[in-house]
Parts: C-alpha cells; structure tokens; sequence
C-alpha cells in the first residue's frame, strides 16, 4: 500500500485528531475571552466529527478492506462503528451545550476530550493487533476517566472517575495478561498471525492457551462492554459523571467494546468458537441480562435505571455474538451491529430527556419525572418512544435489533438463551413502564403546573433520536443490508 | 399507467397522523388551532385521495393492472416480511369514501363538540368541550388508522391497522368516562370486538404458516388458492375441510366482531354513549364497514372452494343479521340506537351479498351507506344537540319538567320539522335512501342490486329475508321520521330548540346531495329508461378488479320481479309508518307506543332486544366469571399462588441479594460516608479508601480465577 | 525455554538484594544510642506537629506530572542518542516531532496555568 493510501485509509482518524488539536489550540489563542470559545468551540468540534463522518461514510462507499501494517484493518464494520461513535458523540455534544456550561468553568476541554474519545474508539474499532488493541483501550479509558471526573468540583463526579479508573486500571492489567497467553503461545501480536499459528492445529500446549486467554481477555473486553460481572464500576460511573458523558459511555464506548471482542474472537481465535468462547460469551449474556434487568427493577433513580438498563441490554447484543451463524443477512453479527445502531439512538435519546429534566430541575430521581406529559408534553412522549425502544416494541429499532438478535439464537439452536432473553425482556418492559407510569399517570407534588423549558440543542437532538429511533423499525430493510455488508467481510474472514 | 398519484398512495394516512402528534405535543392547549390542526390533515389526505380515485377510474379495466408497491420490512426466517400499499378498485372506491366522510365529520365536530350536559356547568370555560383537542387527536389518529388499512398491501399491515382503530374506538366510546355508561360502553365495545380479532389471528397465522406470506398478491395467487381449497384439515364434528374454508370462516369472524354481526353485535348498541360525530364516523361510516372490507378483500379465498359451507355460512350470517336488527330497530326509542340497529341490519346485507357472491353489490352498498348512515347519524346529532340545547333554555326559564332528562329519546321530540328545517330535510333525505324510496336515492339502487342478484341466482331464502328486512328497515326509518321531526313538541324542550351552527349543518347538506346522487353511478344498465344514461360505471369499475381476481361478477340481466318487491317493501313500510305514526302523531311522551298493543308481548322482546344481553350476562359471563372463581380458588389455595408466591418471594430475595451485596454498600456508603463528612475532601477520601472499589476488584478477579478454575476440572 | 526465565529471576534477586543490601548492613554497623529526639520523624529539622495523614496540595502532583513528561522524554531519548549514528535523518525528524509534540504538551500546560503555584 502506497502512502497516500495509507493516509487515505487513516483519513477519519487523522481528521479527528487535527479537531481535537484544534479545539485545544483555539481554546488557548481565545484563553482571554472565554466567551466567544465557549460560543465557537462546540461548533468547531461538530464541524470536524461533521467532516469525520462524511469522509468515513466515504470510505464505505469504497467497501475497503486495507491493512495499515498489520496494526489496523479499515474495513465495512471498524467504519461502521466508527461512524457510530462520531454520530453518538455529535449528539452528546448537542445536549452537552447547556449541562457543562451551567456546572463547570471549564467548557472547552470538554469538547476536545469527546473527540479525542471518538479517536480511541476509531482506534480501538479497527486494531488487527494486540498491541494496538492494548494501546487504544489505555486511550479511550483515560479519556473516559478524565470525561467522568469532568466535574471536579462534584463529589459523585470525582468518585465515579476515581472508581473507574481504579476498576479499569486493573481489569487492562488482566487482559494484558490475557494477551500476554497469545503471546506466549504464538510469538505474535498481530491477531491474523495468531489466527495462522493456532490454525496449524490445535496440539498438545497450543489447545491448552485458548480458554485462559480468552477468559482474561474477557475481563477487560467485559469492562468496556461492562458485561456482568465486570460490570461494577459502571453504575457508580454512571451515576456520578455529567449525563452527556453517560450517555457515551453507554453507547459509543460500549459499542467500541463490542467491536474489540467480535474482531478478536472472529478473526484472531476462531477455532476456539466451540467449546471456549462460545459458553463464556453465552454465560456471561445470561449473567449479563438477568442481573442487569433484576437491579434496575429496583432503582429509583433515573440515571442508575438507566445505567442498569444498559447493562442488561448488553446482555442481549452478546447474544448476536453467541449465534453468530454463518448466515449473513440473518446471523448473529448483523443483529448485533443492527441492534448497536439503534440502540445508539435510542439510549442517547433516553438520556438526553434526563439532562433536560436535570436542566430544568437539577435532579435525577424518578419523583422528578412525576406529571412530565404536563410539563413538557414533548420531553415525556420522546422517553416514552424510547422507552418502548428500549423494551423492544414494535415498529422501533429496538424491536429490529432484539428481533434479530434473538432470532439469530433461535435459528442457531441457542432455544434457552433466546427464551431467557425474552423472559427477560418482559421483565425489563416492567421497569420502563413505571417510568411511563410515572410520567403519565402521577401526580407532580408541586401541581405540574411549570413548565420545562427545552433548548433547541436539545429539541435537535432529541428530534434526531426520535426521528431515527422510528426509521430503523419502520424501514427496516436498508438498516438491515447495511449491517449485513458490513459484517460480510469480517464473517467471511471467519 | 402514470405512476404518480399512485406512488404517493403511502402518504395518504400520514397528514392524520401527523396532526395527531402535532395536536398531542404542540397544540393541544389551543383547542380552535387543534380542531384546525385536524381538519388540514385530513383534508390533506382527502385530496391525494380523490386525486388517486379519479386518476383510477380513467384507466380503462384498471382492475387488472391494479398498483402495488412494497418494500421489504424485516426478514424472517425463510422469507420477507413486506409493508407496501395496494391500488385498485377496491382501494379506489373506499378512498372516495372514507377521507371525504372523514373530513365532513370533522368539520361538523367543531360544532358539535360543545361543553357537554352531565359536567358540572362550573367547569364549563370557553363552551367547548374540555377535551376538545383531545378528541380531535383522537379521531386524527383514527383517521390514520382506517386510511392506512384500505391501502394496506398484506393481512398483518391490515390487522394493525385494525386494532389501531380498536383501541381509537375504545377511547372514544369512552370519551365521556365521567358517565360510568359509557366507560362501561367502550370496555364492553373492545371486549366483544377482542373475541373476534383473536380467532381472526389465529386465522391470519394459519394462514400465513400454510401460504408463507401475508401479502395479498401472494394469498391470492391461483396456485396458492388451488393448494388451500384442495388440501383438507381435520375438523372436529366436521371431519376433513379444505383450508381455505376453515381460514375463511375463521377471519370472518374478526369481520363479526368489528361489524357487529350476530352473536357479536351486543356492543354496538351501547357505543352509541360515544359522541355523535364517532358514531357517525366509526361506529356507521369507517370501521364497522372494515369488516366488510376485509371479506371483500380476502373473498377469493372465501369463494376458492366453490358454492362451499364458508359462503354459506356468510350469507347465513349476514341475512339473519339483516332481519333481526332491523326487527329490534322497530322498538327502540332512542334515536342513536335505532340508527345503530340499522346499521348492524346494513351491514347484515352488505355480508349477505358476499356469501351470494355478488361481489360488486356488496362494495356498492358499502359505499352508498356509508354516506347516508353517517349522514343519519349526524343528522340525529343535531337533533340530539339542539334538544340539549332546549332543555338548558327550559331550565333556564324554570319551566323544565321533573325527572332526567334524555336528549336522545325520541319520545320527548316530535314537530322538529319547523325548528330545523335543515337538519330535518337532510335527515329526511338519508331516510329515504335507508329505506330504500325507489330511482331517486341511492340506498334504492344498491339494496336493489342485492336483491336482484338473490332473485336471480336463486338465492330464495336470501331474497326473502332481505326483502322482509327491507320492509322492516323503511317502516323503523319513516316511525322514526315522524316522531322526531312531524306531530307537536312532546316536551317543553322540544318547543325551545333552534337550528344547528353552520358548521354542522353543511356537512349535512353536503352529504345529503351524496346520499342521493351517489347511488346514480350504480344503475343497472338493463333497468328501463335510466339504465343507458350512464352506463352503470360503477360496475364496470368494480368488476374489472372480480376479473382479475377470478370472481364472477357479470352484468346481470335486468328482471322485473326483484324491483317490484323491492320497491314495495320499501313504500309499503313507509305508508305503514306513516299510517301508524303520521296520520295520528303520538301526542304526548308517556303516551305508549301505537305498536304496543298490536304486537302485545313481541313488541317487549323487540324492545329488549331478543334479551340477548341478559341471555349473556346469565350465561357467557356468568360462566365467565364462575371460572374465574374456580381460578382463584385453585389460584389462592392450591397450586398457583403458593408457586407464585415462591417464585416472587425468591425473586424478591435475588434481587434484594443482589442489592445488598452489590449496591448498598456503595450507596448506603455514600450517603453515610457523606453524612458524616466534616472535612469534605477527607471524608471522599476516606470513603473511596474504606471504599468499595476493591470490592469491585475482588468480584472481577474472583470471576477471572473461576473461570480458569473451571477450565482446569476435569471433564470441561 | 526455563533458563531464561532464570535470568529474569536471579536478576530479580539481584536487584531486590541491592535495595534491601545496604540499609541492612547500615543497620548491622551503625551505633543504636536512641534518644526522644532521635526517634522523632525527621522534618528538615523542624518540629514536627499534627498527623503523617495529611493531604498534599493537588499541585504536587500536577508538578509531577509534568515532570513525567520530561522523563519519558529523557528515556526514549537516551536510547535514541545511544543509536543516532546509524539513524541518519529521518531518526532526527521523528525525534524532533516528538520533543515538539512534548513541548506542545508543556506549552499548553504553561498557558493554562499549570505552573503557577495557587
């Protein structure tokens, strides 16, 4: 590959990188009139993740499948991902507007951080090597850590990142050693030449190597995923750092998670499928979903029902990875990415209904959405459709994405995990529905009678989440070839 | 054929159900701009409607190259789920019908929809209703529902379509839920109605799991109707039956439930507690004809076994409808209920007509009455309006008589004539067309085409029974006549009402032109002397849709006998009418009814309806309810509740567990730890050092070391 | 395969040898007269007062960490030194690009006031 190709292929990450410089560098030249940067900067950031998505959905015009040395794959699904991110992050730059000004001085840094974490995520998304892998994951994590504790005068705000990044440190230090196994074991990093060493046939110490290996790498994958039981950190994260940041957390990172434990299970040990990664993944989905949906039914506060909520649908997007099938327009990986994209939408819309609420009454907890379709008729029919996304309702892309995870299961004869993920479903509809309850159907202590405001950042934001929420459920079909195009290549690697 | 109009055929149900999130979200504190809201919408939809229709009915034999878009929506396992429109014409008659119907009853809504009698008048603000912009999402959105299911391309898109519509005339039969009637009303309504959609489900997965796909195309394609009219299933008591008898009869059974045919028309009666301009709208014009919609839609698999028990069963069903609601319409006073026994009677014909197989009949009588039902209907709402009206100007006065007062009783009207000309020339006008008054109305020209296709293909039982039900129908519709708007005011009410605003009364003019002209389109073109004016167009237009779909449905030859009967049940019933309540007017409101002594002890069963509600409460429901004690015995004492229990309790506990062990400490440690905090910082660090992030640590390593564990024990 | 895991472990001996080597023999040779004062914990010859649990101003620990950069900086450098001869140019430029990315690091820490004392 020449160069100019390289750069070519690099090009998103490049651009994403010359944004979060620039956000630095303007916050700097403008360090005397804050101001005019806290105007700007937001935009200067929309503009360059802008830029970033129209060049990557160029590239998938392109339908590449280029090696960067070994090191990156830029191929349909690291793009599709990638575009993921950029989206998630362009939303949560919108409904950031209004919540990090209100609360912390400093606003710039914020903006360049959240393209620096679309950066680890490129990163991490298309890493064919554990090296790579290893680096991007320290990257996306620090960021995190930093976005977490963004408000460092707020002690939940502190303690989340505080938390998280002693959880994170540790769970890297296990997957390290994971890779370390690979290591051991191959003599490589890059995962297509561990692919090739274990592919030689599976003797004597070689076959022993898979199983530790991938249970280590899990802890960290897990992590990010935040997949039972590596999990913990994620509710106190969640519930500390500002909402905007949450929302990527549970979307975007998580997305990225998701990305690093297909490509390395698929590309790297796919003779380990059967009997190693298959049960884990399996068992960790049931874990994953059942405790996720257990503990949420319990919460009171919106952003840890919601932190909960997105655990347990975790637990369903594993399942896309557990019946991976060979099918390519029905199979597990398409679901997933499927399922990934439309809950991208519909989380981050979720959430931005709670940094409204929080705008205009500074809390969290359920109470405060009592009455909501009074005050804002708006706020409350939005986390109403993404609630009932969330639950898998028909006609929303929540309900494409279960409906083609779980049938993936069914037709890769996974009957008991696709039935326990639809008993837990049902179980998870009861929760979203006691906040419909409580929207609709409570009194507000105070009358309902004041109305919430809501900015036009947010309306956008919101309209966009809603707008998209419905249009993968509605016409399906397009959302659906697109997954399965970009999980083509990775499925036929496999 | 050009494609445009019929490739926007999809945006038709949108502008409602737009106007329906707009009026929800935005507009709904501004009842006169969510009225507005509503009305732009349709009307928006009534445009590109008619607009299709007319672009329809220039393509000659359009039938045969009917329009289908569809786009694929989900894959399923082994094919793919569609959602698409159809165009053809069918499709084409129901979009002249319904959007314009629609829209006409929305603008009379604006009038109509004042501050209702049974609040408090404390409550009354601004003279409209206080959920106005409710009720205008409400019929938007059922707007939406009833658009979306003529154009709807395959079953499943119908059948939500369908229940959309259920679940708006569950809310709008309810609309007054301060009446304990009328909750009641529309519980029962979506009760009744459930019973049928649920065999007609399972109908729709039988089907599907024997065809493969839902899409009308493919349910009707020769090869498909061969194999299900040929392939038998073993049914209980009946022993082999082909398919596509055992499908047919089973989806129309949801027809049954949504069109209030015998033995599931109980709810329509009490639907009438709704406001006036829904029962016009869903409970006459729109939904209830849905079902026979969807016979006429799924007919060929209902004629694929031919002259077989599921068009028998249809025209069983829908004569004896015919004539029993028509018979119970005779006794009732008020004036919503006769109208909507009349309707169940009509609708009666229109299935009768399926099972004969007169297949362009029946969607011409779908049509014509729907105008003039929904005509009748809002005629009656005026009355029922301006009677409120008088009663408040009575009361007012301090003349107004003891006890309750009914507006809808025909009893206490009488002489309306005069104080509502308008009202009364309109309503007169649909009552002929019900009736059937020869050559001018409409209803004439289609009921007589069913009676003429009974006669001819020797469907003699049918053509008696619908005759005699035609009599039936003219007397019930001229006593009705004459008591409300001919005689004196029976009531002091009576003597005080006015005419109607505007915007309720053009509607009613408006259809009225329709219901008389509209049956034009329809003459036989062998009657003598009107036939050849022009053509019977309507036939023609229809049938090239039978054609194409393998439906006899040719032009009939014109035959004396049918006509004359028809033409004399429809004047002997008025003159009857008129010879009972015209020449001597009932004079006051406890006077009893002329019927009652001729016909002694039918006229009590008639004005109880055959006692088939109580034959219901004293049967279906009170077994109903004896096994949900059962139930809840074996429930409470047995099994059920003890494993229930069991199961909620460990529940309980997991979750609890799960709480204790993995949340409480962070946050009951948080709290505390903040609680407790003199110096800030020192107590957050302290709380993370005492902290429970290693707890967290330990599960992680804890899990890590057990999965090895389990990889290293032997046997995994 | 074992013996250079070995290497690894004596050196590991080694180095834990060297660390725990001299204040062990500090302690077997030097004089054990101990006094109050001697005892006390030394703190640049002052008395000392209130708690060793006492928290450090955040700015230490900003102090270090851009001290962090220089380090890395020293130590991919020295090696980088050690090898220029065989590197030629493009070894130069890469090193340059690096301190500069470094240096735009410090540059931004500096503007943003990370090295005043508050």
């Amino acid at each position: 590959m020449t160069t100019a190709e390289t750069f070519l292929y690099l090009s998103p990450e490049l651009t994403l990188l010359l944004v979060a410089a620039l956000v630095f560098v303007l916050d700097l030249v403008w360090r005397r009139d804050p101001d005019r940067a806290h105007r700007w900067l937001p935009w200067v950031a929309m503009g360059g993740l802008a830029v970033a998505l129209i060049i990557t959905v160029a590239l998938m015009a392109r339908n590449p499948s280029a090696h960067i040395a070994t090191m990156m794959v830029i191929d349909p699904m690291s793009l599709f991902f990638v575009a993921i991110a950029i989206v998630g992050a362009m939303l949560v730059i919108l409904s950031a507007l209004d919540y990090i000004p209100a609360r912390t001085p400093y606003v710039s840094e914020f903006y360049a951080l959240v393209v620096v974490a679309v950066l680890a995520i490129a990163i991490i998304v298309s890493a064919n090597d554990l090296i790579l892998i290893y680096l991007g994951m320290e990257f996306l994590s620090i960021t995190s850590y930093i976005l977490v504790g963004f408000l460092k005068r707020n002690r939940g705000s502190v303690e989340g990142a505080l938390k998280y990044f002693l959880y994170g440190a540790a769970a890297s230090a296990v997957m390290l050693y994971g890779m370390s196994f690979l290591y051991g074991a191959t003599g490589a990093t890059d995962l297509e030449a561990i692919a090739r060493v274990f592919s030689g046939g599976l003797t004597g110490d070689l076959a022993l190597m898979g199983f530790p290996a991938i249970a280590l790498l899990m802890v960290g994958f897990g992590f990010k995923a935040s997949l039972v039981p590596f999990h913990q950190w994620a509710p106190d994260a969640y519930e500390g750092a500002p909402t905007p940041v949450t929302a990527f957390l549970a979307t975007a990172s998580k997305a990225a998670g998701f990305a690093i434990i297909a490509r390395v299970l698929l590309v790297g040990l796919p003779m380990f499928q059967e009997k190693e990664w298959v049960p884990i993944l399996m068992g960790l989905s049931i874990l994953t979903m059942t405790l996720g949906n257990l503990v949420a039914i319990q919460q009171r506060d919106m952003k840890r029902l919601l932190a909960y909520s997105s655990i347990a649908q975790a637990g369903y997007i594993l399942i896309g990875l557990v019946a991976i099938g060979r099918d390519v327009a029905f199979g597990g990986l398409s679901g997933l990415l499927v399922y990934l994209f439309a809950y991208l939408f519909t989380n981050i819309g979720a959430f931005v209904v709670v940094i409204a609420v929080e705008n205009a009454t500074g809390a969290t907890d359920l109470p405060a959405y009592a009455g909501l379709i009074r005050r804002s008729p708006l706020l409350a029919s939005m986390l109403l459709l993404f609630l009932l996304s969330l639950a898998g309702i028909p006609p929303t892309g929540g309900f494409l994405g279960k409906f083609l995870v779980f049938g993936a299961a069914i037709r890769a004869h996974f009957l008991t995990l696709a039935i326990i993920a639809i008993i837990n479903s049902v179980i998870a509809a009861f929760y979203y529905l006691n906040v419909v309850r409580y929207m609709f159907f409570v009194q507000p202590p105070d009358g309902g009678r004041k109305a919430i405001a809501v900015t036009p950042a947010i309306r956008v934001a919101l309209w966009v989440c809603a707008a998209m929420t419905l249009l993968i459920g509605v016409c399906a079909q397009p959302f659906v070839t697109w997954a399965a195009h970009s999980a083509s290549l990775l499925a036929a690697v496999w | 054929m050009s494609e445009i109009p019929f490739s926007l055929t999809w945006l038709i149900p949108l502008p409602p159900l737009l106007a329906f999130a707009l009026i929800v979200l935005f507009t709904n504190p501004d009842k006169k701009l969510s009225a507005r809201v509503a009305i732009f919408g349709v009307a928006v939809s009534w445009v590109l409607g008619w607009w299709i229709v007319l672009s329809s009915v220039v393509i000659p034999h359009f039938g045969e190259h009917a329009f289908r878009l569809a786009v694929h929506w989900l894959p399923a396992a082994s094919s793919v789920l569609t959602v698409g429109v159809i165009v053809d014409p069918v499709t084409a008659g129901m979009l002249f019908m319904v959007p314009f119907v629609c829209l006409m009853i929305f603008i009379y809504s604006v009038g109509y929809m004042t501050f209702p009698g049974h609040l408090p008048q404390s409550l009354n603000v601004d003279g409209l209703d206080p959920r106005y912009s409710r009720f205008f999402a409400y019929i938007s959105l059922f707007a939406f529902g009833m658009l979306g299911l003529v154009i709807a391309e395959n079953l499943l898109m119908l059948f939500i379509f369908w229940e959309v519509m259920g679940l708006c005339s569950y809310l709008l039969i309810g609309f007054w839920f301060e009446k304990p009637s009328a909750y009641k009303a529309g519980l029962k309504a979506f009760i009744t109605t459930r019973v049928g959609d649920t065999i007609m489900l399972a109908g729709m997965v039988l089907l599907y799991a024997q065809s493969g796909s839902l899409a009308f195309a493919d349910i009707f394609s020769p090869g498909n109707l061969e194999r299900l009219a040929t392939t038998t299933v073993n049914v209980p008591l009946f022993g082999p039956t082909p398919w596509a008898t055992v499908l047919a009869i089973m989806i129309f059974f949801g027809a049954i439930g949504k069109s209030a045919q015998f033995p599931l028309h109980v709810w329509l009666p009490d639907a009438m507690e709704g406001p006036t301009p829904v029962s016009a709208l869903i409970h006459a014009a729109t939904m209830v004809s849905a079902g026979v919609y969807l016979m006429i839609r799924m007919f060929p698999l209902v004629q694929a076994v031919e002259h077989g028990p599921a068009l028998t069963f249809i025209a069983f069903i829908g004569a004896f409808t015919a004539l029993f609601a028509a018979s119970i319409a005779v006794a009732q006073n008020d004036i919503k209920r006769v109208l909507a026994y009349s309707t169940i009677s009509q609708l009666g014909y229109m299935f009768a007509a399926l099972g004969i197989g007169a297949y362009v009949a029946a969607v011409f009588h779908l049509l014509v009455h729907s105008f003039f039902k929904s005509l009748l209907f809002l005629g009656a709402g005026s009355v029922i309006h301006a009677m409120e009206h008088g009663h408040h100007a009575t009361a007012e006065h301090g003349d107004a008589q003891e006890g309750s007062f009914d507006p809808n009783d025909m009893r206490n009207m009488g002489g309306l004539f005069r104080k509502m000309p308008i009202t009364a020339l309109t309503f007169i006008a649909g009552g002929l067309a019900l009736s059937g008054f020869p050559i001018v109305t409409a209803g004439f020209w289609s009921k007589d085409e069913i009676l003429a296709d009974a006669w001819i293909n020797g469907h003699s039982i049918v053509f008696w029974t619908l005759a005699f039900a035609a009599f039936l129908t003219a007397f019930y519709t001229g006593r009705q006549i004459f008591l409300v708007f001919f005689g004196t005011p029976r009531t002091s009410a009576a003597h005080h009402v006015g005419e109607s605003v505007r915007s309720m009364t053009y509607p009613l003019i408006v259809l009225a032109i329709f219901a008389v002209v509209g049956g034009w389109v329809g003459i036989p073109e062998g009657f003598p002397g009107l036939g050849h004016i022009l053509n019977n167009p309507f036939h023609h237009f229809i049938a090239s849709q039978a054609e194409a779909l393998g439906i006899e449905a040719a032009v009939l030859p014109f035959n004396p006998a049918p006509v004359s009967i028809s033409i004399l049940a429809a004047l002997g019933g008025l003159a009857l009418a008129w010879t009972v309540y015209g020449v001597q007017p009932v004079e006051s409101r406890d006077a009893p009814d002329p019927l009652e002594r001729p016909l002694g002890g039918l006229y009590r069963v008639l004005q109880n309806k055959y006692y088939i509600d109580e034959f219901y409460a004293a049967t279906v429901i009170r077994f109903t309810i004896w096994l949900s004690h059962l139930f809840s015995r074996v429930d409470r004492d047995w099994i059920i509740d003890p494993l229930v229990n069991w199961v909620g309790r460990s529940g309980r506990r997991l979750a609890t567990g799960l709480r204790r062990l993995v949340d409480e400490p962070i946050i009951d440690g948080l709290v505390n730890g903040v609680g407790s905090a003199t110096n800030a910082s020192g107590a957050f660090l302290r709380l993370i050092q005492t902290g429970r992030v290693q707890n967290y640590l330990v599960v992680m390593l804890l899990t890590a070391l057990m999965l090895l564990a389990l990889y290293t024990t032997p046997g995994s | 395969m074992l013996h250079s895991y070995a290497f690894i472990a004596i050196f590991a001996i080694i180095a834990f040898g060297f660390a725990v080597a001299g204040p062990a023999f500090a302690w077997l040779v030097r004089p054990k007269k101990p006094n109050a004062i001697k005892n006390d914990t030394y703190e640049c010859g002052i008395k000392t007062f209130g708690e060793t649990w006492v928290q450090f101003k955040a700015q230490y620990y900003l102090f270090a960490l851009i001290f962090v950069v220089f380090d890395v900086e020293a130590a991919f450098l020295f090696p980088w030194a050690v090898a220029y001869g065989q590197l030629g140019l493009y070894a130069l430029i890469e090193a340059a690009l690096f301190i500069l990315i470094l240096v735009g690091g410090l540059l931004y820490a500096w503007l943003k006031g990370a090295l005043e004392w508050q």
